[in-house]
């Protein structure tokens, strides 16, 4: 029992949601991904903002359409004294990830749980490769995610991972490189389906379907993948950081969709020069 | 093992080695050391295995089969006919250096959550429009990792299921890993496979009372069990370490410590690529990620096959041993 | 900067180096001139804005900024049993998260003292007051409510998180959305089609009350300072707030931090905040 926050009802949950026979959720079609306007190659327009946080060293802000998520970054600052165990002589990249309660459809808690913990971990390693630790030794860089609404989780980690690249460099931490990160879904698009959602797919012959990437995959999209991948790179460097897929895919999709993250990571690399820049001729940068 | 230290020497001994195909085992850098596997050892578990690395790994993994109610998501209304598995792997702390006091706990739980998602991640033979994997609002969960209710690493999770709507079979898989000697992950899947063909669950047969009323009953002959179905469909992994220019399999913890980027491939028999996870502070070229890719894909199938026909025969010689009337004859916990 | 010149008088530093060694002196400097550092006078408040439906995953939400203070209050409702004493009566549970990502002056962890405070302060508020009316939240009583979770998280903190975090829980409130339930054997239901007036309905709010704050600077008559920032909240000796509904109709004056206020002072501040607060309400409108 959690003393320190104002006590709710004990095993609260979520009500059932029950969907009109006559309205069919969405299902992927044919040229038709879930935003309509969109091609399976387009990423979702994004809005990208150094320096909400006045108290950081440095912040930024991401959002993807609905996708939300703010990060702070503080340091580099000294070791606490329990995380001083052993000598390095490498900076740590202690990066936290959180959830807001409310960001995602099932209510999450205060608490750090699980997959939150791996998130922290996927994102300091995904960024520790382009930042010189090596700099400064004894010394932590703290980098904190906030994710104020989750719209698809790869796509939600992809752009935590550029959020808080931008973050660290507004901070004016030393790094090799920006990190650009984008995700790809593997969706088994039906052919002959045109409005007919293919919710019970047995039947769909082998054949009558086709494999697409769906570059950054939002929720409802999400849930009809077959799996997804996240991939982290510096496109100046010409390096990938971290690549995180899950589901199976056929050798030939996991290179198609390599190459399309990098193609899409490029794209996003130049939305993150220019709000550096933006946060520059603001004379905003510390 | 972020505590333990290597000095400049050791380090480049290895670069070298590595460099040059020979690394200070006298392996080459494709090369796996021995791996022993032992089938049944637990006897109050549905199914379990040992895994032993000749350079030191040891580990024991367990699946123990329990009902339970089904998971619903309340959203979506999926996994109403789905059994579910659910992963925790556990580091005896004395066991490394790095996993005394808190960095157990990220051990455990980064290992919980590779396993967890490889297990759940596209069931090969299954329609793959009715894989419905990592839904977020499935994926927020509690601190026990079950993987999402999609089709669970070939396992058929709809065969689980004992009433739909109300009582699967859930699988806890849980590993103790009891000695670290390198390449962890590797011999995780493994021993989760092994341990997933040795696993036999009773017979449930329906009972309906015709008012939409469903009862069950346990069929609680032991020879009348049955094998957990999609099991050959399983993937396994392959970690590959980054080492200078090139990468190793199998690295030993020296070769661990060396290692700047890891990627871990699962890979089913069938060649699809269930899983890829990078770790480690390191970068790699795209390149150089494809092939890896390949090369542990490769790798992967081979391994497969190896320990397929590995297990195989155990089954068999314990099958025999059976029709003479003697008891299987296990090498136990102690064997060497 | 008496105490250096006494000692040297060619010593001189910089605005920003005094700034760090004696902040309050370099405070009270500005008040004795009837300003404060950031150029607002003394009963100056910091621009206001407040959005409404700011997460969609949410069944109410809102963004306020008050400065450089930013929270997203955001509201997700759950089914629940209701308790034995009041079995038609559902829970709202308001929690405030100051993560430290929002000011170096928080750490990770459980919720540090002054995030109870607020947050006991903003559940004592709607309970005491009467904010809502808890029966509308019932869906089959003794069995089943509603249980609305009210998180703030605090994006980045500069001073004055109650009055922010209290303006972005009552626009949050007004801006929830709740499907009508069906309640069958245990079960409840919503339906999943989209929102409509038909299909949903919003909380009537008794009243919303919304607070002031200041911060009292140790001078010889105590200076209220209004709406005080973070670097303002750590010179001065306390703080006290006024909570007012539509009405101007006191729901509540809380003080907090060490020093004493005389009543005038109390009657002052609640002047002042009726105005505040008038402003404030035409921001929620």
């Amino acid at each position: 029992m959690d003393r320190k926050r104002v006590a709710g009802p004990e095993n609260a949950v979520a009500p059932l949601v029950e969907y009109p026979k006559d309205q069919l959720r969405w299902a992927p079609q044919q040229e038709h991904r879930h935003s309509s306007k969109r091609q399976p190659e387009d990423i979702r327009p994004i809005y990208l903002k150094t320096g909400l946080i006045n108290q950081a060293n440095g912040s930024a802000y991401i959002e993807l359409e609905r996708t939300k998520i703010a990060c702070g970054v503080y340091g580099p600052r000294q070791k606490k004294a329990s995380q001083l165990s052993s000598f390095s002589g490498k900076g740590t990249l202690n990066c936290e990830f959180k959830f807001a309660t409310f960001s995602c459809q099932k209510r999450r808690h205060h608490i750090r749980d699980a997959q939150e913990r791996e998130l922290s971990q996927v994102l300091s390693q995904a960024l520790a490769p382009a930042v010189r630790l090596e700099l400064f030794p004894k010394s932590v860089v703290d980098v904190y995610v906030t994710v104020l609404e989750n719209d698809g989780l790869a796509a939600c980690l992809a752009a935590a991972i550029t959020c808080a690249s931008v973050a660290l460099a507004h901070a004016g931490i030393e790094m090799l490189d920006l990190v650009a990160a984008c995700s790809g879904s593997y969706m088994t698009v039906p052919r002959n389906a045109l409005g007919q959602p293919q919710t019970d797919a047995t039947t769909t012959a082998a054949g009558a379907s086709r494999d697409e990437i769906w570059m950054d995959a939002d929720l409802e999209e999400e849930k009809h993948e077959d799996g997804s991948i996240v991939l982290a790179y510096m496109p100046s460097l010409n390096q990938v950081t971290h690549v995180l897929q899950n589901g199976r895919a056929e050798g030939a999709v996991i290179s198609q969709s390599v190459e399309s993250c990098i193609e899409a990571c490029n794209k996003i690399y130049a939305v993150m020069q220019h709000s550096l820049l933006e946060s520059i001729t603001n004379g905003k940068t510390q | 093992m972020p505590t333990n230290l290597i000095s400049p020497a050791e380090r480049d001994y290895i670069l070298k080695g590595v460099e040059a195909n020979v690394r200070a085992d006298g392996r080459q850098r494709g090369d796996y050391r021995e791996v022993s596997i032992e089938t049944g050892i637990i006897s109050q578990t549905s199914g379990s295995a040992r895994v032993k690395i000749a350079g030191g790994t040891d580990m024991l993994v367990s699946v123990r089969a329990e009902i339970g109610p089904v998971l619903v998501d309340s959203e979506t209304g999926d996994g109403a006919d789905k059994g579910q598995i659910i992963c925790s792997v556990e580091c005896v702390p004395s066991a490394s250096q790095g996993w005394e006091g808190r960095g157990a706990d990220d051990v455990n739980n980064e290992l919980s959550q590779i396993m967890a998602r490889i297990l759940s991640s596209g069931n090969a033979m299954v329609d793959s429009t009715s894989t419905d994997a990592s839904s977020p609002s499935a994926t927020s969960k509690p601190s026990s990792t079950p993987s999402s209710k999609g089709g669970a690493a070939g396992i058929d999770l709809s065969k689980l299921c004992i009433i739909p709507g109300r009582l699967c079979w859930i699988l806890y898989i849980d590993a103790l890993i009891l000695d670290y000697g390198g390449n962890i992950i590797d011999a995780l899947l493994m021993g989760t496979r092994a341990a997933i063909f040795d696993t036999q669950i009773p017979k449930t047969q329906l009972q309906e009372f015709g008012d939409g009323q469903f009862d069950f009953e346990l069929q609680d002959d032991t020879e009348d069990m049955v094998t957990i179905e999609g099991r050959e469909n399983m993937p396994i992994c392959v970690t590959l370490n980054k080492i200078g220019a090139r990468y190793i399999v199998d690295a030993s913890p020296l070769e661990e410590l060396v290692t700047e980027a890891r990627l871990t491939i699962a890979v089913n028999k069938y060649g699809q690529v269930c899983g890829l996870q990078k770790s480690q502070e390191g970068c790699m070229e795209p390149s150089l990620l494809l092939e890896m890719i390949q090369s542990g894909k490769t790798m992967g199938q081979a391994l497969i096959k190896q320990l397929d026909a590995k297990i195989e025969a155990e089954a068999a010689t314990d099958l025999s041993m059976r029709m003479q009337g003697k008891p299987p004859q296990k090498y136990g916990f102690f064997a060497q | 900067m008496t105490s250096v010149a006494a000692t040297s008088s060619t010593f001189t530093f910089s605005a920003a180096a005094f700034q760090r060694l004696h902040p309050a002196e370099y405070f009270r400097k500005f008040v004795s001139q009837g300003v404060r550092p950031d150029g607002r006078l003394l009963s100056g408040f910091r621009p206001t804005t407040v959005h409404k439906s700011v997460v969609s995953t949410a069944n109410g939400s809102s963004m306020v900024r008050v400065g450089g203070t930013t929270v997203v209050c955001g509201i997700k409702a759950e089914v629940a049993e209701p308790t034995l004493e009041a079995q038609d009566k559902g829970y709202i549970v308001p929690n405030v998260e100051l993560s430290p990502m929002c000011s170096s002056a928080f750490k990770a962890g459980p919720p540090s003292e002054q995030a109870q405070v607020v947050s006991d302060a903003i559940d004592r508020i709607l309970k005491d007051s009467d904010v809502v009316d808890l029966e509308q939240l019932c869906i089959e009583k003794g069995r089943a409510v509603w249980a609305l979770w009210a998180d703030v998280v605090c994006i980045s903190y500069d001073g004055n998180i109650l009055d922010a975090a209290l303006l972005a829980v009552m626009t949050a409130l007004t801006n929830v959305r709740l499907r009508k339930p069906t309640y069958d054997e245990g079960v409840v239901t919503v339906s999943g089609e989209a929102l409509t007036e038909e299909n949903s309905f919003s909380l009537t709010l008794t009243r919303t009350p919304l607070s002031t704050t200041f911060a009292i600077f140790d001078t010889p008559n105590n200076t209220l300072l209004a709406d005080p920032n973070s670097a303002e909240e750590n010179v001065s000796l306390g703080r006290i707030t006024v909570t007012l509904d539509e009405k101007n109709q006191l729901c509540g004056v809380h003080k907090v931090g060490s020093g004493s206020c005389s009543p005038a002072l109390i009657k002052s501040c609640i002047e002042r905040a009726k105005e505040r607060t008038q402003e404030l309400r035409s921001l929620l409108a």
